[in-house]
C-alpha cells in the first residue's frame, strides 16, 4: 500500500469548523526591512517560483524572489501567528511546519492573475484534464511589508468569491487556506513596488 | 479558470460477463501477433520517467484499434448501464481508452486512475490528478490457456478472474487502488477505457 499513501483527497482543507469564510487579517509589529529588502533586489533577485513557471508572466507578470536574511525572522512572526490561528482551520493542535516562504517584490505591471495556493491546471506537462496538487500549501499567510499609496499604488490583494480587496498595511498579516475556495490574485501595479513575504504552512498529523 | 474538484463516482466494483463471437475473439489475439505493437502509454514514462512504468503492456496502432469497435460498443453499454443504476448521470466521454496485451510475466503495479506522483523534480508534497479519468471500464479477452493475471482490488478484497468476455466497472479514485497479477501462462487483452461522467443526457 506504501506507494498509494501520498496521494490525498483533494477535500481535506474545506473550511473553517465554524462556517464562515478562513480569510483572516490580524497586524503585526514588525521592523522595517524594506530597504535591506531593495538592496537585496538590486543585489540577486530571482523570478518568483510557481509550478506553472509561466503563470501570468505571459500577460507581463512580473514579481521577484529576494532571499534575504530577515526573512527568518519575519517568518518566526508569521509563524506565532499561524499557530495562534491553527484551531480555527480544524488545525488545532497540529504544528504547523513551513512548507515554502518568498519575499515577493512586484514592479509595476499588470500584478499577478487569480489563483489559488494548492493546485494548478497541469495540461502542458500530463495533457488535457490534469491537475498538479501540492498537499503541503495548507495554510497560506502573506505579510505586507510596504504600504500602498506610499510606496506603491494599485496593487491590491483580491478574493474575488468573497468580493474583498485587501489594502496593504506594513505588518498587516493575512491568513487563508491555499484551497480553490480562495482564489486570490492582485490589481495591476501602477508605480513603485509592492512587497509582500509569502508563506505557506504544512499541519502533520 | 481552475477546475473544481471532481465528483466522486458512488457505488462499487461491479463485475460482469458477456458471450463474445470467437471469431472476434481470435481476430483480436491474432492482430497482436501479425501487427506491430509497442508499449503501452503510461504517465510515469510520459513524464519522463521509464524505471516507474506501471505496466510492461503492448498495445496495438491506433488504426488497428479502431478494428475493435464492436468490443468498444459492447464496453460502453455495460458502463452506462452501471452508471445509471449507480444513479449517477446519464451518458459519459472517453477520457483514455487503451487495449493491451499482458504476455507471460507482464502485471500492473498498484495504482489508481486518477491520481499519480509526479517525478521528484516537482518537489515531494506535489500529486497529479486526472479530473477527467472518472470512471473505468474494463473487458477481458483472454486465450484459453491463461493462468495468472487476475484483477486485485486489495482494500475491497475482490479478486476478478480475466476470462474471456468478463466486464469490470469500477470508480476511478483513490477509493479503488487495483493491481493485475503477473500472467503466468498465455495471453491476457484487456480493453480499458475512462470515462469522464456527465450529468446531461446523451444527444
Amino acid at each position: 500500500m506504501s506507494k498509494i499513501r501520498p496521494l490525498f483527497n483533494p477535500w481535506f482543507t474545506v473550511s473553517t469548523p465554524d462556517g464562515r469564510n478562513g480569510i483572516r487579517i490580524r497586524h503585526l509589529e514588525v521592523p522595517d526591512f524594506s530597504e535591506q529588502i531593495m538592496d537585496g533586489w538590486r543585489d540577486k533577485a530571482a523570478p518568483s517560483k510557481t509550478y506553472n513557471a509561466n503563470h501570468g508572466r505571459e500577460r507581463g507578470r512580473r514579481s521577484f524572489d529576494i532571499d534575504d536574511r530577515c526573512k527568518p525572522e519575519l517568518v518566526e512572526h508569521v509563524l506565532r501567528q499561524v499557530q495562534l490561528l491553527a484551531g480555527e482551520y480544524n488545525y488545532l493542535g497540529r504544528t504547523p511546519t513551513l512548507a515554502s516562504s518568498q519575499i515577493l517584490l512586484y514592479t509595476e505591471g499588470p500584478g499577478c492573475p487569480v489563483h489559488c495556493d494548492d493546485q494548478d491546471a497541469a495540461d502542458d506537462d500530463y495533457g488535457l484534464g490534469t491537475v498538479m496538487f501540492n498537499w503541503a500549501n495548507q495554510l497560506v499567510a502573506l505579510l505586507f511589508l510596504t504600504e500602498e499609496c506610499k510606496d506603491f499604488t494599485g496593487g491590491q490583494l483580491f478574493f474575488p468569491n468573497a468580493d474583498l480587496y485587501v489594502p496593504a498595511v506594513p505588518g498587516k498579516l493575512i491568513v487563508f487556506p491555499g484551497h480553490y475556495k480562495y482564489k486570490h490574485g492582485v490589481t495591476p501595479i501602477q508605480s513603485g513596488t509592492r512587497i509582500v513575504l509569502q508563506t505557506t504552512w504544512r499541519f502533520d498529523l | 479558470m481552475l477546475p473544481n474538484p471532481i465528483h466522486m463516482v458512488g457505488g462499487g466494483i461491479e463485475v460482469s460477463r458477456t458471450s463474445i463471437p470467437v471469431a472476434l475473439v481470435q481476430r483480436c489475439l491474432s492482430a497482436f501477433e501479425t501487427e506491430a505493437t509497442e508499449y503501452s502509454f503510461d504517465v510515469n514514462t510520459h513524464a519522463g520517467n521509464p524505471e516507474m512504468r506501471t505496466r510492461h503492456t503492448k498495445e496495438l496502432g491506433r488504426q488497428q484499434q479502431e478494428k475493435f469497435g464492436a468490443l468498444y460498443q459492447l464496453l460502453d453499454e455495460f458502463v452506462l448501464q452501471s452508471l445509471y443504476k449507480r444513479g449517477e448521470g446519464y451518458s459519459g466521454s472517453v477520457s483514455r481508452q487503451q487495449l493491451m496485451l499482458y504476455e507471460q510475466g507482464v502485471g500492473a503495479a498498484l495504482h489508481v486512475d486518477d491520481q499519480f506522483k509526479p517525478p521528484q523534480m516537482y518537489g515531494a508534497s506535489k500529486y497529479v490528478m486526472h479530473l477527467l479519468n472518472q470512471f473505468a471500464g474494463l473487458l477481458y479477452i483472454s486465450s484459453d490457456d491463461l493462468e495468472g493475471g487476475e484483477l486485485l482490488f486489495p482494500t475491497h478484497g475482490v479478486s476478478v478472474a480475466p476470462v474471456t468476455g468478463t466486464l469490470v466497472a469500477f470508480p476511478s479514485n483513490h477509493l479503488f487502488p487495483h493491481l493485475v497479477n503477473p500472467v503466468i501462462k498465455g495471453r491476457r487483452i484487456a480493453i480499458a477505457r475512462h470515462y469522464y461522467v456527465k450529468d446531461t443526457p446523451a444527444v
